[in-house]
């Protein structure tokens, strides 16, 4: 959510696995179907691609937000003693409740329906949904970093509180009430302070760098104006630059010229792990969710429970085998080839781990069995 | 935790017996036994389609809807041959649509992850061109597991069903309707509003009408009007639920509580003790043993007259396995209660169960499959219907003052060399996930007799509220020869029978 200063990364287009990925993905089959089992979705500008999903939040600013709950770090829980524990588990950045929409390469843009607004626009790309839908066809979400990225270069950040004034009035509390698609075209719409507005937003086909045309309408008498971005904290940030057309008191076009400087985005470095620690196996048994199925605490659930899982014994025919670092090992880098007894082969994703990684997975295992050694 | 191996061990020397036994497992599997009595059809979406299959509903003109988890709707009209629906796109710009209803042609409703939502084709192209946010009251903080199912409650409105999240995933900083820190709080949890919840929308409201759920995958309004859902094992469920839901019930999964008006605004939900949750809660209709017949429910449903066979009974779909749950409801004391067995276990139909649906004439049930996030995708559309050929199976079982009465779908022919057994054991849950069969004991059957109308009873030497009992029967046969299609049988005891003179 705040981005600081001294991290500034700017979006580019240039991971190489990102590269080798696009190539592999021309000879796709067309489909009715808007998406696939491809992690970058895409639409046109004949045909847009209206994408309902998580959406990232590139530094939007508190007023922007104002009318969502606000989250905060909470204590870790422990569903083996059933109560908190040492330490914290921080929120994630995230739009929960926006529609992203991609014309192509020259306009992505993400209109939430909490703020009733367009929050952002970018250029390039769209998303990037391998975090949330999981690479291939397989569909392991990643565990606590699932939002999708932006991909390509953001051109517009909005700032402050809701541009429009409805009868010279600050936007209250919005509704969403729906949108309509009129030649594949969504014009969005919403309620506040007894009018309803439409919005749909559009490139300039003429114009080369990506400037946005935002169309605002109201139903009925109230009349519409655009204030721009007001409220704390802004000083210092300077807004796009904007051209308004006010074309009657209840119809407005504002043009929104991208501004390269607005392409900061807070993307946190991950922890960097090297070696075999207990640290990275815990970090690794929560970044792939391990526990959604396999408990810590005795608990029967898709998989073996962790609970003095080192150590035990078990059966497999009438082979006696002990869950050594050997076994563990074999059982993280090839899930299928031993099933315990009682579960099912397949349920358990192979997933793309170095031996350092697994060996710090079973050393964050060997913690949860009284036979240590 | 020092010096063990660091390198990769061999795996293959120690891998080949077991892929040979599990190549035998997994061919087992697609055998289909010759006393199936439940025709399996698998039916393709568009080519390239991720077919994770989040909803189906038929509208009044017979056309199938189909909510897939990542954006899109299908619509197709069904074809006696599975491979030659005809799919178009309907509508798109779903976020994880986990409920639909068609009311009418060209107009469906989704409750997708952050609002119930309409849209309308009303240029009549077949595909929407109108979206409506229904309502949007129901918040959503970031969480992948806050999942709404939906039912209509047969007066032009709606249920829904609102699942917590996950502690195996964060909230966002920023959350879609307001925050408790409280409710953020535990295993499975209710951060933002209504989660936990079984809600009733109606005429644009919408009202809280039950509480206490964990991961309510589904829900079902029976022809007499009842409203059901199941539950999935894991924290404050022992084990998998079928519950009746009605209104003000509280259903034993505190998060939910945070949200409670009736609540006291001091006290922390998640630490209620196991005790006093006990007194608040209504117990489950019928618990369902988790590795022996359903492993995660998903959506119930109500098998109609025209399928053929077990008319009126309640199924539930497993999420997890190969199979769906088959309910027979008994009444005692005024109360619902009743056992389960399978419906159907492999036999063809894969795993992933999710939604359930069946053909307007009713003789066809439609399932749908997805296995999200956690498993090896087993996903799409299958068709299920009745061959004619009926098998030889407990239809019906009632609870006695002394036992139980079975009905059976064919006549008995060897009674007297059937060996049945019974068990009993009890559930408790607690914050911990899932739980044992508790207490397990042999009842001794003192008698058994065969009566009218092919029906078995079975004397024990005792009965006791609050147990399940497990009944097992071994080399019964009916008179044309058939074995016993489930040979196991889960009977919830929450009630007995008032003795004689009470």
């Amino acid at each position: 959510m705040k981005y600081s200063n001294t991290i500034i990364a700017l979006l580019l287009l240039g991971d190489l696995s990102y590269a080798q990925e696009k190539d592999a993905k021309k000879d796709k089959p067309t489909s009715i179907a808007t998406v696939s089992y491809d992690v970058r979705p895409g639409g046109t500008v004949e045909k847009p691609l209206i994408l309902r999903t998580y959406c990232p939040d590139p530094g939007l600013d508190d007023a922007v937000l104002g009318n969502h709950g606000k989250a905060a770090p909470t204590p870790k829980y422990s569903p083996r003693h059933g109560k908190d524990v040492k330490g914290t588990v921080q929120p994630i950045d995230g739009i929960p409740a926006a529609i992203a929409v991609n014309h192509g390469e020259k306009l992505s843009y993400v209109w939430d329906t909490t703020e009733c607004r367009l929050l952002y626009a970018w250029k390039g790309g769209f998303l990037d949904m391998s975090p949330y839908w999981g690479g291939g066809d397989r569909g392991q979400r990643k565990g606590f970093g699932y939002t999708p990225k932006l991909d390509g270069v953001l051109t517009y950040l909005t700032k402050g509180y809701h541009p429009i004034h409805i009868n010279g009035k600050p936007v209250g509390m919005p509704h969403y009430l729906g949108h309509s698609r009129k030649n594949n075209l969504p014009t969005f719409r919403w309620s506040a302070n007894n009018a309803i507005i439409s919005t749909a937003i559009t490139t300039i086909s003429e114009s080369a760098d990506g400037s946005l045309r935002v169309e605002y309408r109201s139903e009925g008498d109230a009349t519409i104006s655009y204030k721009g971005p007001s409220g704390r904290g802004l000083a210092g940030q300077a807004p796009n630059p904007v051209q308004i057309e006010q074309k009657a008191p209840n119809h407005l076009i504002v043009t929104i010229q991208p501004d390269p400087t607005v392409a900061k985005f807070s993307k946190k470095k991950e922890k960097e792990f090297k070696g075999v620690t207990l640290a990275r196996g815990e970090h690794l048994f929560t970044a792939y969710s391990c526990a959604t199925c396999h408990s810590l605490d005795g608990g029967k659930n898709h998989g073996p429970t962790m609970e003095n899982l080192y150590g035990s014994k078990r059966m497999f025919g009438d082979q006696e085998i002990t869950a050594d670092d050997s076994y563990l090992y074999e059982s993280i880098a090839e899930p299928n080839a031993k099933i315990v007894p009682g579960y099912q082969p397949n349920f358990m994703p192979q997933l793309p781990l170095s031996a350092d990684e697994i060996n710090s997975i079973i050393l964050y295992l060997r913690t949860f069995s009284k036979i240590h050694d | 935790m020092t010096n063990f191996p660091m390198t990769h061990p061999n795996t293959n020397s120690i891998m080949k017996p077991y892929l040979a036994t599990l190549l035998v497992v997994l061919l087992s599997v697609t055998t289909i036994p010759a006393h199936a009595y439940l025709k399996v059809e698998t039916i393709p979406l568009p080519e390239g389609t991720p077919p994770e299959i989040g909803g189906l509903a038929f509208d009044p003109d017979g056309k199938l809807y189909v909510a897939t988890r990542r954006n899109d709707i299908f619509v197709a009209k069904p074809t006696t041959d599975p491979n030659a629906f005809d799919w178009k796109l309907f509508a798109s710009g779903f976020h994880n649509g986990l409920g639909i209803e068609a009311p009418a042609p060209g107009h469906i409703v989704v409750s997708q992850m952050a609002e119930l939502t309409e849209a309308i084709d009303t240029d009549g192209d077949g595909s929407a061109d109108t979206y409506n946010n229904l309502n949007n009251e129901i918040g959503l903080s970031g969480n992948y597991h806050e999942t709404n199912g939906l039912c209509p409650d047969g007066d032009g409105g709606y249920y829904v069903a609102a699942g917590t999240a996950s502690h195996n995933g964060p909230t966002f900083w920023k959350t879609h309707g307001k925050y408790s820190k409280i409710g953020r709080r535990g295993r499975n949890y209710s951060a933002v509003q209504w989660k936990g919840w079984v809600m009733h929308f109606k005429d644009g409201i919408l009202t809280p009408y039950a509480s206490g759920f964990r991961m309510q995958n589904g829900i079902l309004r029976d022809s007499k009007g009842r409203l059901w859902c199941g539950d999935n094992q894991g924290d404050f469920r022992a084990t998998s639920p079928l519950y009746l839901v009605e209104k003000g019930n509280f259903y034993g999964h505190p998060s939910s509580l945070i949200w409670d008006k009736n609540f006291p605004k001091n006290k922390d939900p998640l630490n209620t003790p196991q005790k006093e949750l006990d007194k608040m809660r209504t117990h489950a209709t019928v618990l369902i043993p988790w590795s022996e017949i359903n492993r995660s429910c998903a959506e119930p449903a109500e098998i109609p007259a025209a399928f053929g066979i077990f008319p009126g009974q309640l199924i539930i779909a497993d999420n997890a396995g190969a199979r769906i749950t088959r309910i027979m409801l008994d009444e005692v004391g005024g109360k619902l209660q009743g056992s389960c067995t399978h419906f159907i276990n492999e036999s063809g139909l894969r795993t992933g169960n999710n939604r359930l649906e069946w053909s307007p004439d009713g003789k066809q049930l439609y399932v749908g499959q997805t296995v999200r996030g956690w498993g090896k995708p087993s996903e799409g559309i299958q068709r299920l219907s009745f061959t004619g050929k009926t098998p030889f199976d407990v239809e019906q079982i009632k609870l006695t003052k002394t036992g139980f009465e079975l009905t059976t779908t064919l006549p008995v022919a060897n009674l007297d060399e059937a060996e049945i057994s019974i068990n009993s054991f009890h559930y408790q849950d607690s914050f911990k996930y899932g739980g044992g069969q508790l207490d397990k004991k042999t009842i001794p059957v003192t008698k058994t007799a065969e009566g009218k109308a092919n029906t078995i009873t079975i004397d024990l030497e005792s009965l006791k509220a609050g147990k399940v009992y497990h009944i097992n029967i071994k080399n019964l046969k009916a008179k044309d020869g058939s074995k016993l299609h489930n040979e196991n049988f889960y009977y919830t005891a929450n009630q007995l029978h008032a003795a004689e003179g009470e």
